[in-house]
């Protein structure tokens, strides 16, 4: 079809700039100093300031380092994502395949009693893991937060595989069973390859929200086990803002992510509303 | 689209959707399928839920109703409704509560408008369509407390770049986060930055799986424009739209990290979420007991308001699929 109604790259247009206007704000922020902030507004670099480096020097190996966070959160979010994927997979597949019974409850409950544990607010739980981790003395480690995200990652994990493995066509491990496999092998050789982008998508998704999360971490962390928001909220120094910093270390935990939005935002969709959707 | 997104799930239909229009030998085997019990691959999920969310929230509702002294070993003392009493009258939850139904409001109200917008305006063919799709996508990845900090430099009144162009424009400045009166709106706004792209993209996703016939009949009668729209689009989209608003609604309850960095809930109480009033009370106060409360407190106004607009959007969309 040829394209018509050029006048809606105006419209377009001005979200771009609403949208955009933040994200370049930060980017240019990450390479002011002093002068090119506390002098009003500053937009081009090499036009109306003098970009520096300074600040990545610092965040990178000086003063306010994130390496130590950055390892936290590269550890806890890939350990944690990998346990609630692979946990999430077999009760996605176990809810799109079987018929479950349980006195009166069917499969329809089992799902809703998973998805409905990502409906509760974080903060219910978080005071009490608070508790049990002084006592377990798992506070502040890298285990105790990966068990949180677990714990908060299983819902939603399970909930996308189950609508991907509901878009598979039977008949496949059907002909597999045919050819001897049991449910184990048929979930493992055909359903997983047959889903992998859909496997793919729920880890990136998964993966993101752990990076991202901060209420959990503001609570059961404090120094061995913190993570790269923390680094972003705790830069308020005893000399005011460091906006420079902030910045630097907000780009390092956005650039991640702008590559799993360019791969997720057609498989989102499907994940999340699954059947729904034609 | 027949499928009602108010269906928490849809596994049984599905697999007798998938079984239905097959050969009777292939069925026998399908039925084999259908009736095995997945129980070894749906149970660690299960046990994990319970013993690490379900598990916590009964511990919270028991310190909700005592008293949590830590002091010498965990103890809790005295069964007690003193919690929930002092939450009925304490003003600060009720103003806690009222400012985050006043951001559930507008910025899920907002997104729907903004995201319906955008996708309207990129569900026909456009050069560097795939390009805005991309950076349209981009805020919902980005961390709330960094989304704080950016919209707290972008809303800075003396060095940050919204006064300069009101300026520039001989525009009356506004002190958007020292503010009652605004600091609101900002946090609004913010909200509406980081999620209409959520709406978007699920809207999107809506349209364009109307059928191409449907759009083709209103055509042929002709219809305008904007009366293809409102008769046929709109009413095919609704289930779509009632979905989204309902996940964007239970997440806006829950808005903390943004408001923590933006303006830490100030100034006074203006900006303060239920769940950043709870933090407040239950970690920082270190008052355990309190803190759950306000927490299962919002539990319990999530679930209600949940389920209410799952019961009011039922009829209509009803309605509309007939």
């Amino acid at each position: 079809m040829k394209s018509r109604g050029l006048w809606r790259y105006i419209p377009i247009g001005i979200w771009l700039v609403f949208v955009g206007l933040p994200l370049w704000w930060v980017v240019v922020t990450a390479f002011k100093d002093n002068s090119g902030i506390y002098f009003g507004a500053r937009w081009l670099p090499w036009v109306d300031f003098t970009p520096t480096t300074d600040a990545w020097h610092e965040v990178l190996g000086g003063t306010s380092s994130v390496i130590g966070p950055l390892e936290h959160s590269l550890i806890i979010s890939s350990a944690a994502t990998s346990v609630s994927v692979f946990v999430g997979s077999l009760a996605g597949y176990g809810l799109a395949r079987s018929r479950l019974k349980l006195g009166f409850l069917r499969n329809d409950d089992f799902a809703f009693f998973i998805i409905s544990q990502r409906i509760m607010p974080p903060v219910v739980i978080v005071l009490a893991f608070f508790l049990a981790y002084k006592y377990l003395h798992l506070l502040d480690s890298l285990v105790g937060m990966t068990i949180i995200y677990i714990a908060f990652s299983i819902p939603l994990a399970t909930w996308f595989m189950q609508s991907y493995f509901k878009q598979l066509p039977v008949e496949i491990e059907e002909a597999a069973y045919i050819d001897g496999d049991n449910r184990l092998t048929a979930f493992l050789r055909i359903a997983v390859p047959l889903t992998l982008p859909g496997l793919i998508a729920t880890f990136l998704l998964t993966f993101s929200f752990v990076w991202n999360e901060f209420l959990f971490a503001v609570i059961l962390t404090s120094n061995r086990a913190t993570t790269l928001p923390i680094m972003i909220a705790i830069q308020q120094g005893e000399q005011g803002t460091n906006w420079w910093n902030i910045c630097a270390i907000s780009l390092i935990s956005i650039a991640p992510m702008v590559i799993v939005a360019i791969f997720l935002q057609k498989r989102l969709v499907t994940g999340l509303l699954g059947g729904a959707l034609k | 689209m027949g499928v009602s997104p108010t269906d928490s799930s849809s596994t049984a239909s599905g697999v007798a959707k998938a079984t239905a229009p097959r050969p009777a030998r292939l069925q026998r085997r399908a039925g084999t399928l259908a009736q095995w019990s997945g129980w070894p691959f749906v149970l660690p999920a299960i046990l994990l839920l319970l013993l690490l969310n379900v598990f916590p929230l009964i511990f919270s509702v028991v310190m909700s109703f005592s008293n949590v002294s830590t002091d010498n070993g965990l103890r809790l003392t005295s069964a007690t409704l003193a919690n929930w009493g002092q939450l009925l009258h304490d003003s600060d939850f009720w103003s806690s509560l009222r400012f985050t139904v006043f951001v559930v409001v507008l910025a899920v109200g907002g997104e729907l408008v903004c995201g319906l917008t955008l996708a309207l305006l990129l569900w026909r063919p456009l050069p560097g369509a795939g390009v805005f799709r991309v950076l349209f996508t981009i805020p919902m990845m980005i961390a709330p407390v960094a989304i704080g900090f950016i919209f707290r430099m972008i809303f800075n009144e003396q060095y940050g770049p919204v006064d300069s162009i009101l300026r520039g424009l001989h525009l009356p400045t506004m002190q958007w986060l020292s503010s009652t009166g605004t600091a609101p709106y900002a946090v609004v706004i913010m909200d509406i930055w980081q999620w209409t792209p959520l709406m978007f993209l699920l809207l999107l996703a809506g349209l364009q799986s109307i059928p191409e016939d449907a759009m083709e009949a209103a055509r042929i009668d002709g219809a305008s424009g904007l009366r293809v729209i409102r008769d046929i689009v709109l009413p095919l989209l609704a289930p779509i739209a009632v979905m989204a608003v309902f996940l964007r609604m239970i997440l806006a309850f829950t808005i903390f990290g943004e408001i923590y960095l933006l303006t830490g809930g100030g100034p006074g109480t203006a900006t303060t979420s239920t769940t950043l009033f709870a933090y407040y009370q239950g970690y920082q106060s270190f008052n355990l007991s309190y803190g759950s409360t306000i927490s299962l407190a919002l539990l319990i106004f999530v679930t209600a308001t949940g389920l209410t607009y799952l019961a009011l959007t039922r009829p209509l969309l009803r309605r509309l699929r007939t």
